[in-house]
């Protein structure tokens, strides 16, 4: 799996266990999803038993390959095996490879007559009622600005759902966050207030955001499933709701008809329609539903998500005074440029700031790193100053950084301290034991003392103790 | 190793033959017509899309009128389209079956309409076809310009992709190589029934020097009753597959299992490989396929009977006939 993948919905799909795979199995969408992230052998292996009656002998799927290639093709049958994607089974006294029959026959049905379920095929909104990219945008970022700006503690509450689907239940966004570790609830006022991982999270690119929401939401789901014992609908409702994720990325910017979609489906879709990956418009009696590029950025997963999210208009500009100006009308940017930015000037349409040593400081004791702050920089970078290199002047860059490794130039440890050992023979081998542990913080040789985190003291004292009585002191 | 391309995807073109030659020979395999060979090509193409969200595809039909293009997935679209449509560039969307079937259908009626025009019947004996042939191949494919068209199509297709490729990542300041040497593997399957046209072998055998040369595999499948020498030698140069399947109306699961592969697995599998290739050249004077032939010291052109002056450069052999 290449590195890209390492933090996405495909990986989180291949991450989960056999009986949740096993309902996997069923969902069109994720045989597609879960095939095209195996090596690209294992898919050849897989295509192969597509048209099979199910098994085939383990002697003629070893002579598939080269003799070069027996080490390569044995790692793919470990990783379909691991998948529960193909089983080892005795055939008439012969060992045999057998594709799991469910995977098998969707997989089969997707290559004969494709991916299109007759519910959607065929059927679109007329064309008048088709939303622009940009009134798609602005709904997207509207709910998904509610919610950041909820964050930050810009509102009191969080974006509400869509008019158009208030029959359906919305996300319970305050207690998604809080779940994600972003919020903390304070015990006495019952408030949420952001939490250090939730700053990081407001400077992380849209695809991360959007990647560790969603992670939270099937992560509930997940749990919910592992309470009702892996079965049942709640199991049920995790596959649909992955293979409705699924669904987005692979049939991108097709519209759905929110009314002729599974009971089940119905839920999801609600809810991304919530968190503005899904925009609603009725037309004709009907509401349907609209991806917008957020849904295409989650799809993307890492690397295509990048380039979607950099296909957003840059704001940002950063002189080599420590300047920033920053275009937005944006209450939610203006909060986040707030967290390491001091505010100098606001006017309707432009933020006007200064990156000082308290402001920078302040961010970086609340958790966040340097480089985080020169990537939202860099990221957001206005399009004037996109084109130069490098985009945040090396000096504020090299500033920030160094900033950060002042923070770090002192440590606390909890230590104590060794000292007036008798004989250097018993010093030697105590400052030794202590190295060995890893404990060691500092040793002056000429005055024989040593300082040893605190952790490791009573080791330490055994060590010294059979080490006197050894010495004979 | 950073010269590859960074995943396994890869540009597919698929060369149908829809002559009246072609089609002549497609009717006469027993248990293969040419609504099964769509259906069958048409499986094969989905389970392509469905191997890699990055696979891109177009589909060419070669008639006796010339190459036309049945099929591109939305990213290889040519530029006054793409102009057209905003400059966006969307993800292909999947399955393209419905697009691929409906362009495929609106050619090979063209193609069979032609056909009767011509006088050919689509279920004429192969004697007819192989009479048409004789004839400096008036109802058969045009094999040579063809496959020209399509290593264009392909070589434009790839520049385009390294292109975008490589402004994405000069955008995002990483310090990449040149995108220019990283092209998105392609390859070419011919799927035909006919047999070769000797007349235009020197315009086929360019055409496989010059993928040869741009590392464009080219894989073949066979369906007729003969094998092409042609294709055999297409294959062998450019490190493609030939294949001639033996029970043809299960094309499906030869397409599948053989073609789909994309060139760095097919290091690991066990592939047909053909056991003997046919590398008879053509005579240039003649155009028929030689054992032995007589070739010009200064051109290399290739006559299948002695000559006093070479036809191609005009070399005088004189002093041939010397005892």
């Amino acid at each position: 799996m290449s590195s890209h993948q390492a933090n996405s919905l495909v990986a989180f799909v291949t991450g989960l266990t056999g009986g949740q795979l096993e309902q996997l199995f069923v969902q069109p969408y994720c045989v597609v999803a879960i095939l095209r992230s195996l090596q690209p052998l294992s898919r050849h292996v897989l295509l192969r038993f597509t048209a099979t009656s199910g098994s085939i002998s383990a002697a003629l799927v070893s002579s598939w390959a080269r003799a070069e290639g027996d080490s390569k093709l044995g790692a793919a049958l470990a990783e379909l095996q691991k998948l529960h994607l193909l089983a080892q089974v005795a055939q008439g006294g012969q060992a045999a490879w057998a594709v799991n029959a469910s995977f098998q026959a969707q997989l089969r049905h997707a290559i004969c007559s494709g991916l299109l379920t007759e519910q959607d095929s065929g059927a679109l909104p007329p064309a008048a009622a088709l939303p622009s990219a940009a009134e798609l945008n602005a709904y997207a970022r509207q709910q998904w600005d509610g919610l950041l700006l909820y964050l930050v503690g810009g509102s009191s509450q969080p974006p509400g759902p869509p008019p158009e689907l208030r029959g359906a239940a919305p996300v319970d966004i305050p207690s998604l966050l809080a779940r994600a570790g972003l919020m903390l609830k304070d015990e006495y006022t019952l408030t949420q207030s952001i939490s250090q991982s939730g700053f990081q999270f407001l400077l992380a690119d849209l695809y991360s955001q959007l990647w560790s929401a969603v992670r939270q939401y099937l992560a509930d789901l997940q749990a919910a499933a592992g309470e009702a014992g892996g079965a049942g609908t709640a199991g049920a409702d995790l596959a649909v709701a992955v293979n409705f994720l699924l669904r987005l990325g692979l049939q991108a910017g097709r519209p759905m008809c929110y009314s002729r979609l599974a009971e089940s489906e119905r839920v999801i879709a609600a809810h991304m329609a919530h968190l503005g990956l899904l925009m609603p418009l009725p037309a004709g009696g009907e509401v349907w539903l609209h991806p917008t590029r957020m849904a295409a950025v989650l799809a993307g997963g890492g690397r295509a998500g990048e380039a979607a999210a950099a296909a957003e208009d840059g704001f940002v500009i950063v002189e080599s005074n420590f300047r920033v100006y920053a275009y937005t009308t944006s209450a939610v940017q203006a909060a986040i440029l707030r967290v390491f930015v001091r505010c100098d000037a606001l006017l309707p349409n432009l933020f006007v700031g200064t990156i000082t040593r308290d402001s920078a400081v302040a961010a970086l004791e609340a958790g966040i790193t340097a480089d985080q702050i020169v990537g939202f920089l860099r990221q957001h970078a206005h399009p004037r100053v996109a084109a130069k290199t490098p985009i945040v002047p090396a000096v504020v860059a090299d500033q920030v950084r160094l900033w950060q490794q002042e923070l770090r130039r002192l440590r606390s440890n909890a230590a104590t301290l060794y000292g007036r050992f008798e004989g250097p023979a018993l010093y030697a081998s105590a400052a030794e034991h202590a190295q060995r542990l890893g404990a060691l913080l500092y040793r002056d040789d000429e005055r024989q003392v040593l300082a040893v985190q605190s952790a490791f003291h009573d080791a330490m004292r055994v060590h010294i103790k059979t080490q006197k009585a050894a010495l004979g002191l | 190793m950073a010269a590859e391309w960074e995943d396994d995807s890869s540009l597919l073109a698929v060369l149908l033959d829809v002559s009246p030659t072609g089609l002549a020979h497609l009717a006469a395999i027993p248990g293969l017509g040419l609504q099964s060979l769509l259906e069958q090509l048409l499986t094969f193409l989905n389970a392509f899309t469905l191997l890699s969200d990055a696979n891109r595809l177009a589909v060419f039909t070669a008639g006796a009128g010339g190459c036309q293009l049945a099929f591109c997935s939305p990213s290889c679209q040519p530029a006054p389209l793409m102009a057209a449509a905003g400059g966006h560039v969307a993800a292909d969307p999947w399955p393209p079956s419905a697009a691929i079937l409906s362009g495929l259908q609106r050619v090979v009626q063209q193609a069979a309409a032609a056909a009767e025009v011509a006088g050919v019947q689509p279920g004429a004996a192969a004697a007819a076809a192989a009479a048409a042939a004789a004839h400096g191949g008036g109802g058969s494919c045009q094999l040579s310009s063809a496959l020209s068209r399509v290593l264009c199509f392909i070589h434009s297709m790839q520049r385009r992709a390294a292109a975008a490729q490589g402004s994405l990542l000069g955008g995002s300041g990483g310090g990449a190589p040149p995108a220019a040497e990283r092209l998105q593997p392609a390859r070419l399957l011919c799927l035909t029934a006919a047999p070769d046209v000797p007349s235009q072998y020197i315009g086929v055998m360019n055409a496989i020097f010059s993928a040869q040369r741009s590392g464009i595999l080219i894989d073949a499948c066979q369906l007729g009753a003969g094998h092409s020498s042609f294709l055999q030698q297409a294959a062998y140069l450019t490190g493609g597959t030939y294949l001639k399947p033996a029970r043809p109306q299960a094309l499906t699961q030869y397409l599948n299992s053989v073609f789909a592969a994309d060139a760095r697995s097919r290091r690991y599998l066990r592939l047909p490989g053909t056991a003997r290739v046919d590398f008879r050249a053509s005579c240039f004077c003649h155009k028929r396929p030689i054992d032995l032939g007589f070739v010009c010291s200064a051109c290399l052109s290739i006559f299948c009977q002695q000559l006093p002056a070479c036809t191609t450069c005009g070399t005088e052999f004189g002093a041939g006939d010397k005892k």
